[in-house]
């Protein structure tokens, strides 16, 4: 009987052919945005649901590369001293024109300076808003670096720099940076509804939002009036599909053809799919699990050595990573410039650790608890896994690891604020330059902005840092970067994990796919073969 | 009677536990990683049920699965015994507002559904095992407060525990040598049954990873573990939860069967 | 039969207050400051802890505090998830109708197939098909739906493709919700029969999962309680005058039988909203059950506080409901109130 049903069921739903609309790209992701404005946004998924579809920034980055390309700027000019650079803006952007606003003019000097201000400044009307942290804006020391942003045109907008600061163009390519409507704001602000504009965003990128169903699906259209031209595929969905199995399964059954952080144990399947094109590039990342230095006993050097020595990395990456990824020993992966290649390696060695531990006054072992990374990564496909092999390691050690995780936001929130003792965490790199490593993740500014899940502040470190943001030459830059290098090896604030190889799948017919090396998705570029 | 055998057969799994194992549950054999049961190419009798995906053995892992579910199983129903009976038997025998305080409790704890209940408790207490034991008992006790208290109000209207209450016994008394013992049938019969629905649903809060934290080797969370290898490895997820389906299966028909010797009356469902 | 409905409105509302006791206890029951603990150890500026104990009312005496929670939930106001800054009733009901319409499938199929079952056991009692047929709803009614959820999905949509892997509805159709049902607003939304197959291609495996427990209960109780009447005089009667067995059942047995079997369909909506959170997580669909979940582990307190209002008030509404249709349908009890 009940297959009865279900077999007249079934036939009469295969009626409904595939009425296929060849513009349309269903993109299965990994998880929920926390949030539609990518200022306020810090993780990935939320960057690629909006940073380069709704939103451009002044300067991008090249498709595919860290090549610094014009955007809203057609160019800009940097004074000698190197702390003025002025930008000049293109004339021919429209924003949206959505449900709830439709723009009177063209995007101008006014956007840029609302877009930087509500990040700057506190007495900001906007700055408040949605809860007023801007992670990645506060962890670059944005807001202490700009001295101010002049409107010294329609179309010319200067910002001033209290110092030179050798990254700052590249900053501005990443995708926190985005510029918002100014018209739009204020319509908001007059109507008491300003939260929206973190909600329902309006921008002057490819595509604008058409619908975000939670948890399930976010949808776009193609902005006709784009100043690139209008994107050939028409309609972009995301399915939002936190389970990476599934992902996989949709790609085979085509309801997408486009995911996100494939699972390495489905890459051998994949490649002999003759559906699915897999492609691959080592990745500028890495994964590493964090100590909370602040919090005893992790404050103390000895304890944190023993922990990492007693960590069977290299069996992790056999059962993790499934032989995708090469074993970590600096923070930046060794695909960058300035990589140390004398940084010794991190052993294993159990009898060491246990004596280790002994000396730090811990002879009978300890207790420590570990949040496991909620998402697949790259730089860490399965916390959840990786907990419970660091959970047996460790007890050989007499340490007793007790697991925690929490949902994705909510486990960035909590870690931001240092709630944790150790932590997984990784970094997929925005820019290319050491410095969104070194900076982002290891500074003391970094430890304010939030984004330094150490919670570590060495003086000697930030110095070789600070110092390595004023020169401009790649080899005084090098030589610092190297310096850094040995002081975190020294102190080892995290035990670095692994530098994964970044992995792609979709569909045969789609074209243009890049792996972009920051780490965000772009759909502009891409294609149906005819 | 039909299932017992089986009962019996998981019984002595739990029991002898680490007598029927060759390794511990949590020994990592990581070159063994994922290799499949015995009948399969690339199986051997050293691992004869297959290894999970970080090479733990199966065979160790559903047997001490079985020791995790039978025993919280039977602390949940012994727990929930002790509580809900105390409860329906002071409710029935007392009546007043004693019972109407007990049913209002009855009905607050019915008006969400179980394991949502139970989620909410795990939310006060922080997720862990013994605190989805304690949620697990909250939600199961109202089967065992409104039998007691039906049996109890049915057994008070009877002549004879009003002839012993008019031999001036007390309460206590009458409680406990007239009126408990007549109430017996029923709740042997809901205690079977409310064992498979505390299995069930601790496996589901582990499932959901608000129950047994890993390395445990609890059904729930391993078959909630497995989900990546649905198809490279399907023994993780076959056979863990055939465990489940069999030892629930079991107690419901034994259940059936001690309904229908002990009590015609309460035969359906 | 008016009367009876209000009486048990009067006596759901104590019950109604203790449930939001209970929910307004949860926040309050932890351990420590509720808002030290959502700020962590790092904690705030003493102006922001005061300003967010103020935001969630907790500057107040626990009894001014517990009033303003109930006005403010007879008003539909449950606060705001702490980790979407949304209004909590905005988020529930942006859901509700995934689970709704996932819920009302599930016992549609239940009741359509368990009924048929139960009836032909109670009519081939003692014989081969009603020892298949009862043995088959045992295992029904004894599965872990969240692994049977697996399984499915393993077979009808991996490995004969039958059915979409997760989602409501392909990306192909631009839904602007109406009613959230995806079954009503396809029409509405002028997508027509091809989209409402579509819809219910996605609906029909989590569906059947969900309702597989509920169908076996059913089937169940069907049998046993035909059996009850088919003892009987009036039937003996029936049978007597030489109707057949199909038209004893039916026309007789049926409609007596019916109560009980309506008062397990009644009960069968706790099976199906804890049914629900499993198969919502196995099949990413975007519901109640799993945004709860998410919440529970996120510890998103008034999230908890206000599902659990809404859910209780849900399931009392629904209890009385059905206890009325009960009424309704029992003769007996009718002549009894009146």
């Amino acid at each position: 009987m009940t297959k009865l049903i279900l077999s007249f069921l079934l036939g009469l739903s295969l009626v409904q052919t595939a009425s296929a609309a060849e513009d349309i790209l269903v993109y299965c992701s990994e998880a929920s945005p926390s949030t539609f404005n990518p200022q306020l946004a810090s993780d990935g998924p939320s960057f690629t649901a909006a940073a380069s579809t709704v939103f451009n920034r002044l300067i991008e980055f090249k498709y595919g590369t860290t090549d610094l390309v014009p955007a809203l700027a057609e160019s800009w000019k940097i004074s000698k001293d190197g702390k003025v650079y002025t930008f000049t803006l293109r004339k021919d952007v429209s924003f949206h024109s959505t449900k709830g606003f439709t723009p009177s003019r063209k995007m101008n000097a006014d956007d840029v300076l609302f877009s930087f201000e509500r990040m700057k400044d506190k007495n900001h009307p906007y700055h408040n808003v949605s809860g007023g942290a801007y992670e990645y804006f506060q962890s670059l020391g944005m807001g202490e670096l700009i001295d101010k942003i002049v409107k010294t045109s329609d179309h010319q907008v200067e910002f001033h720099l209290k110092r030179a600061h050798s990254p700052f163009l590249t900053d501005l390519a990443t995708s926190f940076a985005v510029i918002h409507s100014k018209e739009y704001a204020d319509q908001l602000l007059k109507s008491k509804k300003q939260n929206l504009m973190d909600i329902e965003p309006v921008g002057t990128g490819p595509y604008e939002l058409v619908r975000y169903v939670k948890d399930s699906s976010i949808r776009f259209k193609a902005n006709e009036n784009y100043f690139r031209g209008v994107p050939k595929i028409k309609t972009l969905v995301f399915s939002i599909t936190p389970d990476p199995s599934v992902r996989f399964q949709k790609l085979k059954t085509g309801e997408c053809q486009l995911i996100a952080e494939p699972s390495p144990t489905d890459i051998e399947a994949m490649k002999k799919n003759p559906q699915i094109e897999v492609i691959s590039q080592p990745g500028l990342n890495v994964g590493y699990m964090a100590f909370n230095v602040t919090k005893a006993p992790l404050n103390n050097a000895k304890v944190r050595r023993a922990v990492a020595m007693a960590l069977n990395r290299k069996e992790y990456l056999k059962l993790i990573y499934l032989n995708t990824a090469e074993l970590a020993k600096n923070p930046i992966p060794p695909t960058l410039w300035s990589y140390d290649k004398s940084t010794p390696e991190i052993p294993y060695n159990v009898q060491k650790a246990k004596a280790l531990l002994k000396e730090a006054g811990y002879p009978n072992g300890l207790e420590l608890t570990l949040w496991t990374l909620p998402v697949s990564r790259p730089y860490n496909p399965n916390g959840k896994k990786m907990g419970e092999l660091m959970q047996a390691d460790l007890a050989k050690i007499g340490v007793k690891l007790k697991l925690l995780t929490f949902d994705w936001p909510t486990y960035l929130d909590k870690g931001r604020k240092g709630e944790h003792q150790l932590i997984h965490l990784g970094w997929i790199s925005d820019t290319g330059d050491p410095d969104n490593f070194f900076g982002n993740l290891l500074t003391c500014k970094a430890k304010e902005g939030g984004s330094n899940y150490a919670q570590w502040c060495n003086a000697q470190f930030d110095k070789e840092i600070l110092a390595a943001q004023k020169v401009t030459s790649q080899k005084s830059r090098t030589a610092h970067y190297k310096k850094a290098q040995k002081i975190f090896a020294k102190e080892l604030p995290w035990v670095p994990l692994a530098h994964a190889r970044v992995y792609r799948a979709f569909s045969k017919k789609l074209k243009g796919y890049k792996i972009h090396p920051i780490g965000v998705e772009e759909f502009y570029p891409l294609e149906w073969a005819k | 009677m039909k299932g017992v055998w089986v009962l019996i057969f998981f019984a002595v799994l739990a029991l002898l536990a680490p007598l029927l194992t060759a390794y511990s549950p949590d020994q990592v054999f990581s070159s063994h990683a994922l290799q499949p049961p015995f009948f399969m190419s690339g199986g051997n009798f050293t691992h004869w049920l297959g290894t999970d995906d970080l090479g733990r053995d199966l065979w160790s892992r559903i047997v001490f699965g079985a020791r995790v579910s039978m025993g919280l199983g039977f602390l949940i129903v012994a727990v929930s015994l002790v509580i809900g009976g105390m409860l329906g038997l002071l409710a029935g025998y007392f009546g007043g507002w004693v019972d109407r305080m007990v049913l209002r409790f009855v009905d607050v704890v019915m008006s969400l559904p179980s394991l949502l209940l139970a989620m909410v408790v795990v939310a006060i207490l922080g997720p862990g095992l013994l605190n989805a034991v304690w949620a697990v008992t909250v939600v199961s006790l109202p089967g065992y407060i409104r039998i007691l208290r039906a049996a109890v109000m049915g057994e008070k209207s009877k002549d004879y525990v009003k002839a012993t209450e008019s031999f001036g016994a007390s309460h206590f008394y009458i409680l406990s040598r007239s009126i408990g013992p007549n109430c017996l049938a029923p709740l042997i019969v809901q205690a079977t049954l409310g064992f498979s629905d505390a299995v069930l649903n601790m496996a589901a809060l582990g499932f959901l990873g608000l129950g047994a934290q890993p390395p445990t080797p609890e059904w729930g969370a391993m078959l909630s573990d497995s989900r990546a290898y649905m198809e490279s490895a399907w023994w993780l997820v076959t056979l863990p939860g055939l465990s489940l389906l069999l030892v629930v299966l079991t107690f419901n028909l034994v259940g059936d069967g001690l309904r229908d010797r002990l009590d015609p009356k309460l035969r359906g469902l | 039969m008016i009367s009876y409905f209000l009486k048990r409105v009067l006596q759901a509302i104590p019950t109604f207050l203790l449930v939001s006791v209970f929910a307004f206890g949860v926040i309050r029951l932890l351990p420590g400051d509720p808002v030290l603990l959502m700020l962590g150890e790092r904690g705030g500026s003493p102006e922001l802890v005061a300003e967010m104990r103020a935001q969630l009312g907790l500057d107040q005496p626990l009894p001014v505090q517990y009033f303003k929670f109930l006005k403010g939930s007879l008003q539909g106001n449950f606060g705001e998830s702490i980790v979407s800054n949304r209004p909590v009733t905005e988020e529930f009901f942006g859901r509700f109708p995934a689970t709704a319409e996932l819920g009302v499938l599930a016992l549609l199929f239940a009741v359509l197939v368990g009924i048929p079952l139960g009836i032909v056991a109670a009519m081939m009692r003692g014989k081969i098909w009603d020892r298949v047929l009862m043995g088959v709803s045992l295992f029904g009614y004894s599965m872990p739906i969240f692994w049977w959820g697996l399984l499915m999905i393993l077979l009808f949509s991996v490995h004969l493709g039958w059915t979409p892997v997760s989602g409501r509805i392909s990306p192909m159709y631009d839904v602007e919700p109406w009613s959230g049902f995806l079954l009503i607003d396809v029409w509405v939304r002028d997508l027509g029969g091809e989209g409402f197959f579509n819809a219910l291609k996605y609906l029909i495996l989590p569906s059947f999962v969900l309702g597989t427990v509920p169908m076996a209960a059913i089937a169940r109780m069907t049998r046993s309680s035909l059996l009850e009447v088919l003892k009987e005089d009036y039937v003996r009667t029936a049978q007597a005058k030489g109707l057949g067995p199909f038209q004893v059942v039916v026309r007789h047995a049926l409609s007596n039988a019916m109560i009980p079997i309506v008062t397990v369909a009644g009960l069968m909506l706790g099976t199906i909203l804890t049914g629900a959170v499993l198969t919502e997580s196995i099949f990413s669909w975007p519901g109640i059950g799993k945004w709860l979940v998410s919440s529970v582990i996120a510890r998103d307190y008034p999230v908890i506080q206000g599902g659990i209002l809404l859910i209780s008030g849900f399931v009392i509404s629904i209890n009385i409901l059905v206890d009325t249709l009960y009424l309704y349908l029992n003769p007996k009890m009718r002549e009894a109130q009146q």
